[in-house]
């Protein structure tokens, strides 16, 4: 009897520890489903003003992760108004396409900027305007960098407002966003919420501006 | 030649006492000594003869002439050592020729012990109690010139050392019974006491023991040398089939006599022993422990003291296996749930098993402690996380306290395995989309804690248990920080070992 109950807790105490010693977790990551691909750029404020900008592309899966596949995917213009230029990789520069005018910004016009990648399409609608620009009309200001990502500083916006070609004041405009998902707006204040698309709106005495811009994803691990 | 040097050396002063012997037939073949006092026995078998204490070596030069006259032709094969008293051992010195010397390992240390004193047939020509003798004080002993003759370092003192019979003894760790032959048995019914050990004539239903431990005594005392050896001595002796038991000092007792004592002593013992173990004092017991069937024993009237007696010798040692399942409460570790939304038990179940070794009132316990995996999931707008935690606990307990409460405190180590994946949103590369996780740390802290057992049965207790601990040196992987811990439960504990030992 005393043997049976030796050996009965020799073996309940093998099992505990051969068993209890290390924790299991019931599956193994697996790779999320891409949901779509964002195009995204720098903001396009500025760009009746004879610059051009960076256009990046990136694929989106359903946990929110996104891999930039810029310089595999095909780039498309709807018409001659613009030019999509391959930069060439550079220090620590990974390389990508630059955007710009095909004829200098004595023509303007609407043109669509696509990307392709795997059967996916993401676009944007860039219009160029002359270089000279007709008013009354409101002109956007930033306080810092736009290149807003989430987690990262909320970023100041404001207003100028031009009464004529060659009058301008600054002005307390009001502001908002398209998608309050993708970025949200207090008084005058941008917080960037998620990697996206949103148009800022600013209005002042019936004059409104749009300004199509980008949150784009962190290259850190965002954690509180 | 030799022998009648060595008798007339250690020869006693008075003559009257030289006639005082006798041998008288108990059996056929078994024959009681008689010196004086001092009583030994022999049985004649056909290997030769088997001796038992062969007390002075006085009386053993006269056993000797005594066999070589009845038995010519058998010579002491045996001599069996019973006790430690040198006074009924140093005879053995003069069969050392022809016999092997046999005795309980505690023996040797006996004669080692007697050969820093004088002989006691010497004893009291040393007048001036210095241990040694001088000439002056052997000027009335008749072998005088004879003993200075042993003075080997030539001093002019005689040494214990110099006047001392070289014995040489076989010592043997009896068991509970060692058999010689096949009529005679050696008993060692206490273990560590050779004094107790015991002769055992089958064929004759006769024992023989030099001595008892205080039972004989009235009143009965018990603690002579140790109350748990009265114990085990009753208990052993009165499992032998003889009808008498010669003691050393000649009393004849019946077996049923020892019957009586073992039977009460052994309820006595069963009650102090309990009484013991669960925490109650002496004058606790003297007034609970009534054993009103002894009543009329003649050594019933001794109860109190026995009691007592067998207080002061009892020690207890017990193993006991137990083991609990409880819920274990881990104090929040706020700097990993800051900035998430945190989804966890604040309970999760335990089971520990434990092994205990205690006495009376200290123990030290070990204890391995550990149970099903907890989940914690944290999410934040970027991150979420989610992991499969097991803690694995080895505790060093000391435990404080008597059978139904007790407190224990000790040192703790706590392995914390943690296994999952974490989901990093809206960012690129690498370190976006899932991941899995898997970290292993080890951390140390304090346990302290308390139990409470209500005994079920003899060997199973009911057992509630409380343990808290806090680490001093916590783990620090990927799981929440474990800075103190609180585990309530209940159990069961079974009892593997339970040892009642004599203190020496």
């Amino acid at each position: 009897m005393q043997h049976r109950l030796w050996r009965s807790a020799i073996l309940l105490l093998v099992w505990v520890t051969a068993t209890s010693c290390s924790a299991s977790y019931p599956t193994a990551p697996t790779a999320a489903p891409v949901r779509l691909l964002l195009l995204s750029t720098s903001s396009l404020n500025d760009f009746s003003f004879n610059r051009s900008f960076t256009v990046k592309v990136y694929l989106i899966d359903s946990d929110g992760v996104y891999t930039d596949v810029t310089n595999a995917a095909e780039w498309q213009v709807s018409n001659s108004l613009l030019r999509v230029t391959r930069i060439q990789p550079s220090g620590s520069f990974t390389g990508g396409f630059s955007v710009s005018a095909a004829n200098g910004f004595n023509e303007s016009g609407v043109s669509t900027v696509t990307a392709v990648y795997q059967g996916r399409t993401d676009s944007i609608t860039v219009t160029v305007y002359p270089s000279s620009r007709s008013a009354p009309r409101l002109e956007v200001l930033f306080s810092g960098s736009q290149q807003l990502t989430p987690g990262a500083q909320t970023l100041g916006v404001s207003a100028r407002y031009w009464s004529t070609p060659g009058s301008r004041t600054d002005v307390p405009a009001s502001y908002s966003t398209s998608d309050p998902g993708v970025a949200t707006i207090d008084g005058a204040r941008i917080t960037p919420r998620s990697p996206g698309k949103f148009t800022l709106i600013a209005s002042y005495e019936g004059v409104s501006e749009h300004v199509l811009m980008f949150v784009n994803p962190s290259e850190k691990l965002i954690k509180p | 030649m030799v022998t009648a040097l060595i008798c007339l050396l250690f020869a006693p002063a008075s003559s009257a006492q030289t006639a005082d012997r006798e041998i008288v037939r108990l059996a056929a073949n078994l024959y009681q000594v008689r010196d004086g006092a001092q009583h030994t026995v022999f049985i004649v078998t056909a290997d030769g003869i088997i001796l038992a204490d062969p007390l002075g070596t006085s009386t053993a030069g006269w056993l000797q002439a005594e066999f070589e006259k009845r038995f010519p032709d058998k010579l002491v094969r045996l001599v069996v050592v019973s006790t430690d008293l040198y006074t009924r051992i140093e005879g053995a010195s003069l069969f050392n020729d022809t016999a092997v010397v046999v005795g309980q390992s505690k023996i040797g240390e006996a004669v080692r012990r007697a050969w820093q004193d004088l002989p006691g047939s010497l004893i009291p020509f040393d007048r001036n109690a210095s241990h040694t003798l001088e000439p002056v004080e052997l000027t009335s002993h008749p072998g005088a010139a004879a003993l200075m003759a042993r003075d080997r370092d030539g001093d002019g003192v005689l040494r214990p050392s110099e006047v001392n019979s070289s014995v040489t003894i076989v010592e043997r760790e009896f068991e509970r019974s060692d058999r010689l032959n096949a009529n005679v048995t050696v008993l060692a019914p206490a273990a560590g006491a050779p004094q107790l050990s015991v002769v055992w004539f089958a064929e004759e239903r006769i024992a023989f023991a030099a001595a008892i431990p205080g039972l004989l005594a009235r009143p009965v005392r018990l603690n002579q040398p140790n109350a748990t050896h009265a114990v085990a001595w009753a208990r052993a002796v009165a499992a032998l089939d003889f009808d008498v038991l010669i003691t050393g000092d000649g009393q004849r007792v019946s077996h049923a006599d020892i019957e009586a004592l073992r039977k009460y002593l052994d309820a006595l013992f069963a009650d102090v022993a309990a009484g013991y173990e669960a925490g109650k004092s002496v004058d606790q017991l003297q007034r609970s422990v009534t054993l009103d069937a002894f009543a009329a024993a003649p050594f019933y009237p001794s109860r109190r003291a026995h009691i007592a007696e067998l207080f002061d010798g009892v020690r207890i040692v017990t193993a006991d296996l137990y083991g609990f399942a409880s819920g274990r409460y881990v104090l929040p570790d706020s700097a990993y749930s800051a900035g998430y939304s945190l989804s966890r038990r604040p309970v999760v179940p335990v089971g520990t098993v434990g092994l205990r070794v205690s006495g009376r009132m200290l123990g030290l316990a070990g204890e391995f402690a550990s149970g099903p995996q907890e989940m914690i999931a944290r999410s934040s707008a970027y991150y979420d996380e989610r992991i499969a935690v097991r803690d694995s606990r080895v505790s060093g307990l000391i435990r404080i306290g008597g059978v139904s409460t007790a407190l224990v405190a000790g040192l703790s180590s706590t392995t914390t395995d943690a296994r999952g994946e974490y989901i990093a949103r809206a960012t690129t590369g690498a370190l976006g989309g899932r991941h899995p996780i898997a970290s292993r740390r080890r951390g140390y802290g304090v346990t302290v804690g308390g139990e409470a057992t209500v005994r079920i049965s003899t060997n199973a207790a009911f057992l509630m248990t409380l343990r808290v601990t806090g680490a001093v040196s916590p783990a620090r992987g990927v799981a929440p920080v474990r800075n103190l811990d609180v585990q309530v439960g209940a159990g069961l504990s079974i009892r593997t070992h339970r040892r009642f030992r004599t203190p020496n």
